[in-house]
């Protein structure tokens, strides 16, 4: 998986790409780490070149998410592939995550 | 007509082994039928077992024997995995928190909800000290637009 990063504001654009499984998570997890150490109030990750996703990186997802509310901010995500979108609405994530169709209305 | 067609995988040992198994099935699930829903979800069924025997099976000692066996039979995918790690039977276990609230959200569960979700018929068993979760399911029933 990569991870590719645009700053806009106070808002992060990140770009997933590949798979987001047990073995490839821990990237993303420590950079998230870093990321809610600073200064960041709103993480904007766009999925669309993300073509599989297990429990591990949903796991890495939420905890993102639960930092981020502790500290005033948001998580958003933006253009899941259907199948990705299937396993968030199974698991109960499509509600706690807000999912946007588009980098524009995740970042409005 | 009916042919079986097999595949097995044996040795399995950690994480990233399981990565490399699994990515290829999507495309073994299409060429059995199944569609690109169908592919995903038992990719990442198998997937979340294997990886939680690597991660729970073994508490004291190193991976021992973790094995996955698949089989295609009249359109029905059969799956099977068997390991000699504790007995855990993933079908006993509680259905897991879907709370919406992110605050609130426990973490965990989500792959035996994927496994009862996901396919069709599941059976448990321990024999002979190991673990074998059989599963079947249906290929191309889904109405994808991927």
């Amino acid at each position: 998986m990569t991870i590719d990063e645009e700053r806009q504001g106070s808002a992060l654009i990140l770009t997933l790409t590949g798979k987001l499984d047990g073995a490839t998570c821990p990237p993303l997890e420590q950079r998230f780490t870093e990321l809610l150490a600073g200064d960041v109030a709103k993480l904007v990750i766009g999925l669309a070149q993300l073509d599989y996703i297990s429990s591990a990186g949903l796991r890495v997802l939420l905890v993102a998410a639960k930092k981020m509310k502790s500290k005033g901010g948001s998580v958003a995500l933006y253009a899941l592939q259907p199948q990705i979108f299937d396993v968030f609405k199974i698991s109960g994530f499509g509600a706690i995550f807000p999912i946007h169709p588009d980098r524009a209305a995740a970042l409005a | 007509m009916t042919t079986t067609r097999r595949r097995r995988f044996d040795q399995i040992r950690d994480r990233a082994q399981i990565s490399d198994l699994v990515d290829p099935l999507r495309a073994q699930f299409a060429a059995w039928g199944a569609t690109p829903s169908e592919a995903f979800q038992l990719t990442l069924v198998l997937d979340e077992i294997l990886t939680n025997i690597v991660d729970y099976g073994y508490p004291d000692g190193p991976v021992g024997s973790v094995s996955l066996r698949l089989a295609l039979r009249r359109g029905v995918l059969a799956a099977e995995v068997i390991d000699d790690g504790a007995a855990f039977n993933p079908l006993d276990r509680p259905p897991p928190d879907l709370d919406d609230n992110v605050e609130t959200r426990r973490i965990g569960g989500l792959g035996v909800h994927f496994l009862t979700t996901m396919t069709d018929r599941r059976r448990y068993r321990r024999v002979d000290g190991r673990n074998r979760l059989r599963m079947l399911r249906r290929l191309g029933q889904t109405d994808d637009d991927a």
